[in-house]
């Protein structure tokens, strides 16, 4: 089983973040100002050793794969920001690709969506839109994107790529920009692209093209779980902030049956939820989660990854989104439990 | 020590004709039934030994060939249960049966119709369990039988979710009597099914083979319903219907009496009475895929908590004992 994590690629300072948000914005700025809103809330999550990394700095990301590889992680999916020609967020990737460090499978995930102050991809107030042009500006795309796909550490399914879009529905004339960058792959030497649609939290339309879908978690279950009493409330100070019941959501993810239209489908699971560093009390937070939790949950996904979609992935919603609470690395808290609780579930299904 | 020196136990044989007996469940002892060869019809006997494991002291399964008389006495159980309907009992074991004044009951295979064996069969035992509501009211007929209506549930060793080879995969799966049903021809006959790939299983298909596949053979019948899209179910069939949720798979059903009390809520298992209102769920499904995954997991999750052979079982089990 290859279990593979989303990495968001920030942690490092750009200047349109600093003009956004301040002067020396990072990811870290969020997650150091959060606060606990009731009792049971742990907030701030802090990294082990006060380890605010940067993630341009390459031991970094030889920490990073070095640590997931101890803990049977089969590689990153890192989050891919691309604007029509404008590219966010991407030195990480590019330091990747240059010195050829670390040497450790990546795959790449394009976040579609538009930047927004509220964060969460909404047209409200955007802070960058997002466009798709026409074949002239897919082709510019694909042209960066190649640079990593013939990287001999991208993951790929029968030869191919794989390459994920976040918000496929946005983009207006889908099918045909996959069908050019398939013809494009072929042009320069590659078997071709293995695409993959995300199943996230957001109306999902039928679109054909791709060669498998993701479930993106939690948030495809939070919209598409049918469930009727995941959310409640705490007050907190005059205002409700919403609570979201982790056990139920992992119960409904492990309850669904793998079958969505017949498409290839890659199962997902998530470590936590809780974007109270970006958002305080209008956030929302789970109670519930704990690592041995994590880990059981993680088991029996791995045995229905392996079961019932009969497929070799397995995609965990995240290795450090620190300001959404889900992610791996070692924190005060924890230590490397959520990690060790990887490596346990992948034993486990190994036996 | 005998049973029959157990006070509970009745002595005479009308006695729980008219009134139920008062047991505590986990202290009976099933005989089970069963006949030496296993086909489609028949429930899977291991399932249904295991689950009535957890309901009763002791299960013990024999074939109906076995000495039964000796059985009895060995074994002394609360209640004879006999599994299928498709083959009569040696003489001697239907000698036995007749004196025994053990509680004895059979659980039909008889969804496809009603056999002469079938109805030798039922003057036979004291409760009759069936898979046919039409069978039920032959059934009731009979003098001093007390019978229900209790569906196999699907075999979840043959029928769970998985990913399938894509010789099995289509569009639309159709069950159903394609010479019988009226709705079920219209369709066919329709626009609705162009170019979609169609399979299908059940009486009269083949003079559709134009342009539906037919499944000639139920042996791959869980693989075909893993690899569509959809089910669209005129079969009338419980089982059936079971057998689809199991799997996991969206599926639109024709209403029908047998479909009556199913409890898998409205959102999971959509039912249609006519044309209308099936090409609209067929256009709507066809396009919110979500809804679908989300209708096919909720059949699959309720299939599974409320139709085990532990629900069924215990079902059974009330009807004869309190």
């Amino acid at each position: 089983m290859k279990c593979i994590a989303f990495v968001l690629p920030q942690f490092h300072q750009i200047p349109e973040n600093d003009d956004w948000w301040g002067k020396g914005f990072t990811e870290w700025t969020n997650v150091k100002k959060a606060s606990s809103l009731y009792p049971e809330h742990h907030q701030p999550n802090q990294p082990t050793n006060n380890n605010y990394y940067d993630l341009t700095e390459p031991e970094v990301r030889r920490w990073q794969a070095q640590i997931a590889k101890a803990h049977g992680i089969h590689g990153f999916c890192y989050y891919h920001y691309w604007f029509k020609g404008k590219q966010l967020l991407e030195l990480p990737v590019q330091q990747i690709l240059t010195s050829k460090e670390p040497d450790f499978p990546f795959c790449l995930s394009w976040a579609n969506e538009p930047w927004t102050r509220r964060w969460d991809g909404t047209d409200h107030e955007v802070l960058m839109p997002q466009e798709y042009g026409e074949e002239q500006d897919w082709e510019i795309h694909f042209n960066v994107l190649l640079k990593a796909f013939v990287d001999e550490r991208y993951i790929r399914v029968d030869g191919k790529p794989v390459f994920i879009i976040y918000r496929t529905s946005n983009i207006p004339r889908c099918e045909e920009m996959l069908q050019y960058w398939r013809k494009l792959a072929l042009e320069n030497g590659l078997e071709g692209l293995h695409l993959v649609r995300t199943l996230g939290g957001f109306p999902l339309t039928e679109q054909s093209g791709f060669d498998a879908s993701l479930e993106y978690e939690p948030h495809y279950t939070f919209a598409h779980g049918g469930l009727n009493f995941l959310w409640s409330t705490k007050q907190v100070g005059d205002k409700e902030h919403s609570v979201i019941d982790y056990d139920q959501i992992w119960d409904s993810m492990l309850e669904r049956t793998p079958h969505r239209d017949g498409e290839i489908i890659y199962p997902g699971a998530f470590v936590n939820w809780d974007n109270t560093p970006r958002k305080g009390v209008a956030g929302q937070s789970t109670l519930g989660s704990t690592p041995q939790k994590f880990g059981l949950y993680l088991s029996r996904q791995i045995e229905r990854a392996k079961k019932l979609f009969n497929t070799e992935f397995i995609f965990i919603n995240a290795w450090n989104e620190w300001a959404e609470g889900t992610y791996l690395e070692p924190d005060n808290k924890h230590q490397y439990q959520y990690l060790e609780a990887i490596k346990e579930a992948l034993n486990r299904s190994a036996q | 020590m005998k049973k029959t020196a157990d006070p509970l136990t009745p002595q005479k044989h009308e006695f729980h004709l008219l009134q139920k007996q008062q047991r505590v469940l986990k202290h009976l002892k099933l005989l089970l039934l069963v006949p030496l060869k296993i086909n489609d019809k028949m429930p899977n006997i291991r399932l249904i030994k295991d689950q009535f494991q957890y309901l009763v002291k002791e299960v013990l399964v024999i074939k109906y060939q076995h000495k039964l008389d000796e059985y009895i006495n060995r074994f002394q159980p609360d209640l004879i249960l006999a599994l299928g309907s498709e083959t009569l009992f040696p003489e001697e074991n239907i000698a036995a049966l007749k004196t025994s004044t053990v509680p004895k009951a059979i659980w039909m295979s008889d969804a496809t119709g009603l056999s002469i064996v079938e109805r030798k069969l039922a003057l036979l035992f004291d409760y009759i369990f069936t898979q046919s509501l039409s069978n039920l009211f032959y059934y009731e007929g009979l003098l001093g039988k007390q019978s229900s209506y209790l569906p196999y549930v699907a075999d979840t060793d043959i029928y769970f979710p998985r990913r399938v080879e894509s010789r099995f995969k289509s569009d639309v799966l159709i069950l159903g009597n394609f010479s019988k049903n009226n709705l079920l021809q219209s369709l066919a006959q329709s626009q609705w099914l162009t170019n979609l790939k169609v399979t299908a299983y059940g009486i009269g298909v083949e003079n559709f083979s134009d342009f539906i596949v037919a499944i000639t053979s139920s042996e791959h019948l869980s693989s075909y319903y893993n690899g569509t899209r959809m089910v669209i179910n005129f079969s009338g069939s419980l089982q059936q219907v079971m057998e689809v949720s199991a799997c996991g798979i969206f599926q639109m059903t024709q209403e029908h009496p047998n479909l009556q009390g199913y409890l898998i809520p409205q959102n999971g298992l959509i039912s249609f009475s006519t044309f209308n209102q099936l090409t609209d769920f067929i256009k709507h499904y066809s396009s919110h895929s979500d809804e679908k995954r989300l209708a096919a997991s909720l059949a699959l999750q309720k299939n599974k908590h409320n139709y085990s052979y532990m629900q069924q079982g215990l079902t059974l089990l009330n009807a004869i004992f309190e």
